[in-house]
């Protein structure tokens, strides 16, 4: 079939896709280099490192750098893995279901105010983080969550503006006449919204949820403020510690370690669900 | 009607949980198993001080053991290298009353936990040291004054010195018998000139792209202009009636150097190169020939320079017409206002003040110049056994020598914009003089409170 394509194809269109891939190719380039110089250094010679090795490709590697992050703290990887999951995933799933009620609710149900509502629901997105953590942080300390993980899971799943904001758009596309038969079958709205909503919108709810856990597993700052024990550090937490102990300015090889191992959850995640992320991301035209 | 089972089910575990943590969480001050009140320190995760810092907390606590005090000091690490980080921690944790009730802070940050009222009054802590005779009455004060009250602590003395890799001059002069680089002056009554320093980072230049070796790494930010600037018989920053001087003869003259070894010569690396890797950690690995940092990098050098032999300078001055001045930098213990244990946040704080605590970080070379009299010598004899035995002296006599930053509750963010505009003069988007007339405005307008 594509030879048969490629013969229909005028020299033009050929020298077009030849472009066209050409470009991409370079993008791509661009793209994954960060990805290839991370890695190269974690598995480079923490000392060349020092001395300034700047060279693209080398032959001697070594594990000493994953070594130094394994063993940081006698093994702290692996429970600010733990902890850095539990919040991700325990905030992503809270998002995805409260984002997804209050989107079908914004996008089909009719009732009084609810565009002002709306309206005023989304103005809130233009509020920068920055000017709420402060004020959040109060409220959290008075009600003794901090140093516990619940500020960093609760706000996520009460509101999350965005997520509804990306959710309405995509449910308002879902024709009423679904619904409507659903009423003449004596659906209530939650049965609306589980057999018939949800499925429906499952790539838009993958796009949030990986947007979603991606914040929560990189978010530094609300970590650091909350959280002060060591045994609930999280991996970004983990990694801005490792500059610590070998005192020989920023351990690039370390850091460069720690930081591919941080990436290998969101890259599986994110291949895993590849397809409906495209997906979610081209029919509701975010990103 | 599953649904709303569901829904029902998953609101009240969430009510009941957060319930349980907030009833989990009351309580009073915390106490380790033998009842003493432990007094959390809050420190910065700092790449080269904490060994210092952990060695002054354990020698504390075995004080206050002796003592039969009921109070121990356990650390609390801020996982960042950020000052502004470390602050927005220690600030979330005072509005909270959670975390750390006393810590330790970059002098810089002082002027804003005090305008804050975030910080309790030393000035008793102050007056009992120094009645005790060990802590000279000068030592306090600057930043951490205000009223006549103490909100600070000082926890050393840290200047700026001349760092210089001899094996490499030597290398250099063995390659070059009829024009030898002199090593830099450790004399700061007569130190190397700017012209002198110059010409040996040019020489020590060499190499190109990713390979290159670089003669010097400076600075030229505004918390170190100031010395440089006095070194060529202008003011630091303000003049005596407190008028900011800043575009004046001095400053034109210093930042022309500066640019002069950048774009001229090449000799000092560009912010691409150090966004590889820092200016520090080139010189640890024999990258930069030159290096103006603070004593505070004097713990890494002993330890991380390999075979290399190393120096220490006094800061150039404009010509030999002029003696050398060094930026001292204070940083401060301090203590939290609402503490909920004020009594033994001021007994943990005596007894890091206390000669053997101060021993204990002054040995590892943390901490700078120890504040407390009796323990100077310490801080002298530890570079013993270093590569830099034959520098405490030129370190020693560079304290005495010393101006502060003049820092307020705008210096920082007069210094954050200036830092926005420095990276643009350096890669030649503006003139010098326009540069320094530009610092000059800014630190106008933030005396004005217009920023």
């Amino acid at each position: 079939m594509k030879r048969l394509k490629l013969k229909r194809m005028t020299k033009r269109q050929i020298v077009s896709v030849i472009l066209i891939t050409i470009v991409v190719m370079i993008a791509a380039i661009f793209c994954l280099f960060p990805f290839y110089w991370m890695i190269l250094n974690s598995l480079k010679d923490p000392d060349l490192i020092n001395q300034g090795d700047t060279s693209l490709f080398t032959f001697h590697l070594t594990w000493d750098s994953y070594k130094a992050v394994f063993s940081y703290k006698n093994g702290l990887l692996w429970r600010a893995y733990l902890n850095s999951l539990i919040i991700a995933v325990t905030s992503t799933i809270g998002t995805l279901f409260t984002s997804s009620l209050a989107a079908f609710a914004f996008a089909k149900i009719r009732f009084k105010g609810s565009k002002p509502i709306y309206g005023l629901f989304i103005a809130t997105l233009m509020i920068p983080g920055q000017v709420t953590m402060l004020p959040l942080f109060m409220i959290f300390a008075k009600l003794h969550w901090t140093n516990t993980f619940l500020p960093l899971i609760i706000p996520g799943v009460m509101i999350n503006t965005y997520g509804v904001f990306m959710l309405r758009s995509f449910i308002v596309t879902i024709p009423d006449g679904l619904l409507e038969a659903a009423d003449v079958d004596g659906c209530s709205w939650f049965r609306k919204y589980f057999r018939i909503v949800l499925p429906l919108i499952k790539p838009a709810l993958i796009t949030l949820g990986l947007f979603s856990f991606i914040g929560s597993w990189n978010s530094y700052m609300t970590h650091l403020i909350y959280l002060s024990d060591e045994s609930l550090t999280t991996i970004p937490l983990l990694i801005a510690g490792l500059k610590e102990q070998a005192m020989t300015g920023v351990v690039w090889g370390r850091m460069m370690a720690a930081t591919t191992l941080s990436v290998v959850p969101i890259a599986l995640i994110y291949l895993s669900c590849k397809k409906y992320f495209v997906q979610g991301i081209a029919t509701t035209g975010m990103k | 009607m599953k649904a709303k089972k569901l829904f029902a089910t998953f609101t009240a575990l969430c009510l009941a949980a957060a319930v349980g943590s907030s009833l989990c969480a009351c309580g009073g001050p915390e106490t380790d198993a033998e009842g003493n009140v432990i007094v959390t320190m809050t420190i910065i995760n700092n790449q080269n001080q904490n060994p210092g810092w952990l060695a002054m907390i354990e020698t504390a606590n075995e004080i206050l053991k002796e003592k039969g005090e009921k109070v121990r000091i356990a650390e609390e690490t801020v996982p960042t290298e950020s000052w502004d980080d470390y602050y927005m921690k220690v600030n979330s944790n005072i509005l909270g009353e959670i975390g750390g009730t006393i810590g330790r802070i970059a002098e810089s940050h002082i002027p804003l936990m005090v305008e804050k009222n975030q910080l309790r009054d030393l000035t008793s802590l102050k007056e009992k040291l120094v009645s005790e005779g060990a802590f000279p009455e000068e030592v306090f004060g600057g930043v951490a004054e205000k009223d006549g009250k103490y909100y600070g602590i000082p926890s050393g003395k840290q200047h700026m010195v001349l760092y210089y890799n001899k094996t490499l001059i030597d290398e250099y002069n063995a390659a070059h018998p009829g024009d030898a680089i002199p090593y830099p002056s450790g004399d700061w009554d007569h130190p190397s000139t700017f012209a002198e320093i110059r010409s040996a980072a040019k020489k020590l230049t060499s190499g190109e792209g990713a390979s290159k070796k670089y003669g010097l790494s400076i600075g030229p930010f505004l918390a170190y202009a100031g010395m440089y600037a006095v070194n060529s018989g202008g003011d630091n920053i303000f003049n005596d009636k407190g008028e900011c001087v800043i575009a004046s003869d001095a400053f034109y003259n210093v930042y022309d150097w500066f640019i002069g070894m950048l774009r001229e010569d090449g000799s000092v690396p560009n912010t691409a190169a150090t966004s590889t890797l820092d200016a520090n950690a080139r010189f640890l690995g024999g990258n930069i020939a030159m290096l103006v940092d603070g004593i505070w990098q004097m713990h890494d050098i002993c330890r991380y320079t390999g075979n290399y032999e190393i120096g220490i300078a006094a800061i150039p001055v404009l010509n030999d017409s002029y003696t050398a001045h060094t930026t001292n930098f204070s940083d401060q213990f301090w203590a939290a206002r609402n503490s909920r244990t004020p009594k033994e946040d001021f007994i943990a704080l005596e007894a890091l003040m206390s000669a053997e605590a101060i021993r204990a970080a002054a040995e590892l070379q943390v901490g700078g110049i120890p504040v407390r009299a009796d323990c100077v010598d310490n801080y002298a004899n530890s570079f013993a056994n270093t590569k830099l035995k034959d520098y405490a002296d030129v370190v020693i006599e560079g304290a005495k020598r010393t101006i502060n930053v003049p820092y307020s509750t705008y210096y920082n963010i007069v210094d954050q914009q200036i830092n926005n505009k420095l990276t643009i003069w350096m890669n030649g988007g503006m003139t010098t003089r326009d540069f320094v007339d530009f610092m000059d405005e800014t630190m106008k307008k933030g005396m004005e409170g217009k920023l």
